[in-house]
């Protein structure tokens, strides 16, 4: 029997907020989860995607919201609206508006400042920011909430429980905040998380995975080679730049602790978002077994290499062979691999 | 990847009849000729590339239009690719490879009035032309000195017109200012499906 329309988008909706809901709680969210994984968790691509499939789950929405209140200050938002506005992963009014309720409580201007980036992007009118199926009723009697209506978003006023602890910083998974903490928010930082969670690369590859400039990028490696803190090999015209593993790891992390896989959010997020959208946009009243394939299909051959290119392992077959509606069946079975590969445990590397 | 027959084709047409319902599409109306069009309509079975398309439709308070000067529109080749993906055909399966034979020669006299119309749902009609119109079409093509040699193949070996077909196609071609040379070329093409007595009658 062909799966309908409607038990896969429940299916595949509730396994992605299950997947987005452990991440969250492994990094401070009050909330019990089945999930651990063992990838450094990397909270821009992780805020944007959340904004759009929290959408459909108001409790996880106002974790979060409760999340950045506390953690807030490890957020670059610099780098979020780069990845916001060059993924297209993420609900930019959603973002304005948590940046806008935000900035009254933490004066710091970056809030204030991605808030105005955000008006200037996309102003949506009068629409709900929960769906039918968030958890949350359509009719509400309470007064919307101003921050939201700014940005054309109805919704009750927010009740943070105040719940979320702090980032654990001897979490390995953790460690890009550790390093934050350590060499302040910015590119330094980030671009250590991914020198000690890896072999290393060249600088235009890691500014691409890292989601910053490269000139920038460059600058930083430069420098950092430059103090002796990492090495240089150079191949060809370019330069592959590594960190010592055996001297970073213990500063950036706990003793005998394992290595977290590093994964590229950027690309899981942007994949699973063209596959999210594409979901939510079937119209189960008039897709029938074919249009839903052909509709699949194209979400899937447009998240491919973002998916195939985030270093989680999975397998998504090749739908050459798979002709019309035949391919559905092997879209389902791949969907599948891909929530299980990011719902089970990551593979680790070696011991600090 | 080709159409190995009227099934081959038509289940593409319906599939993209469906996308194009179900994306809001504007309604669309077509002319087909070529091997689709000879598959379809039962007249000969043999394996095609493509859906030739040599016009879009147009009802207006004067009657039908056909545009050939206006290429698919880009909303309708972006469905057509899709579903090209979806059956392991190429991106251009349908296209408007023959325009410019409207464009040179006009329609066929009651071509319109000749075609067979098929819906694919509310929002993709195809209009498959004659038999007639392909012997005139099919003529037209073998005519050309530089023209694949399946164009003669479909008249001599699936379509296998009349005397009269062929009577009505050359008078067709030949009812416009011509060059001693296209004569020639519409001669030995005649000639070549064994109607001498057609091909003396064309003039020098």
């Amino acid at each position: 029997m062909t799966t309908s329309v409607t038990t896969f988008r429940n299916e595949f909706s509730e396994r992605v907020l299950n997947f987005v809901w452990g991440q969250w709680c492994q990094i401070g969210v009050a909330g019990s989860t089945t999930l651990k994984s063992q990838w450094v968790i990397d909270p821009e691509p992780l805020l944007a995607f959340t904004t759009e499939v929290a959408r459909h789950d108001a409790r996880m929405f106002d974790e979060v919201l409760d999340w950045l209140v506390t953690n807030g200050r490890w957020i670059n938002t610099q780098r979020l609206t780069t990845i916001v506005k060059q993924n297209k992963v993420g609900d930019m009014a959603a973002i304005g508006a948590i940046a806008s309720w935000l900035s009254d409580k933490d004066k710091s201007m970056k809030w204030r400042g991605l808030a105005r980036h955000m008006v200037a992007t996309e102003q949506k009118r009068g629409e709900a920011l929960f769906g039918a199926q968030s958890g949350v009723s359509a009719g509400t009697t309470e007064p919307p909430e101003t921050h939201f209506t700014q940005y054309g978003l109805l919704r009750g006023p927010i009740r943070s429980r105040g719940m979320t602890k702090a980032v654990n910083m001897k979490d390995p998974l953790n460690i890009m905040f550790k390093s934050r903490a350590v060499f302040g928010i910015g590119i330094r930082a980030d671009v250590m998380t991914y020198l000690v969670t890896t072999d290393g690369g060249y600088a235009r590859r890691i500014a691409e995975i890292l989601g910053y400039n490269h000139m920038r990028v460059t600058e930083v490696l430069a420098g950092m080679a430059e103090a002796g803190m990492v090495t240089v090999h150079a191949a060809g015209r370019t330069k592959h730049y590594r960190a010592e593993r055996e001297k970073w790891p213990s500063v950036l992390l706990p003793e005998r602790s394992v290595i977290s896989q590093w994964v590229n959010w950027q690309s899981l997020t942007r994949g699973l978002t063209t596959i999210w959208r594409e979901v939510w946009a079937l119209d189960e009243s008039r897709a029938d077994v074919y249009v839903f394939s052909s509709k699949m299909r194209k979400a899937m051959q447009a998240a491919n290499d973002d998916l195939q290119s985030c270093g989680v392992d999975f397998a998504i077959e090749d739908d050459k062979g798979y002709l019309a509606e035949a391919y559905l069946p092997v879209f389902l079975r791949n969907v599948d691999g891909v929530m299980n590969a990011l719902t089970t445990s990551g593979s680790s590397t070696f011991e600090a | 990847m080709s159409f190995r027959n009227a099934d081959d084709i038509q289940g593409a047409l319906q599939r993209l009849g469906k996308r194009l319902l179900y994306d809001y599409a504007e309604p669309i109306s077509l002319v087909v000729c070529g091997g689709s069009a000879l598959n379809v309509l039962n007249i000969a079975s043999r394996t095609t590339r493509d859906v030739d398309v040599l016009a879009t439709v147009v009802d207006t308070a004067n009657g039908i239009r056909l545009l050939h000067d206006l290429p698919l529109p880009k909303e309708f080749r972006d469905v057509v690719a899709e579903v090209g993906r979806d059956l392991g055909l190429e991106d251009d399966w349908l296209n408007m490879g023959p325009k410019d034979v409207l464009e040179v020669y006009g329609a066929p006299p009651g071509m319109t009035e000749r075609w067979e119309r098929r819906e694919y749902g509310p929002s993709l009609t195809v209009n498959f032309v004659s038999r007639l119109d392909q012997v005139h079409l099919k003529l037209l093509a073998a005519a050309d000195p530089k023209a694949e040699p399946r164009h003669l193949e479909d008249l001599v070996t699936r379509i296998k017109p009349t005397t009269e077909e062929i009577r009505t196609a050359v008078a067709w071609l030949l009812d416009r200012r011509t060059s001693p040379r296209f004569r020639e070329n519409v001669r030995r093409a005649v000639e070549a499906l064994g109607y001498d007595n057609i091909s003396n009658d064309i003039p020098e």
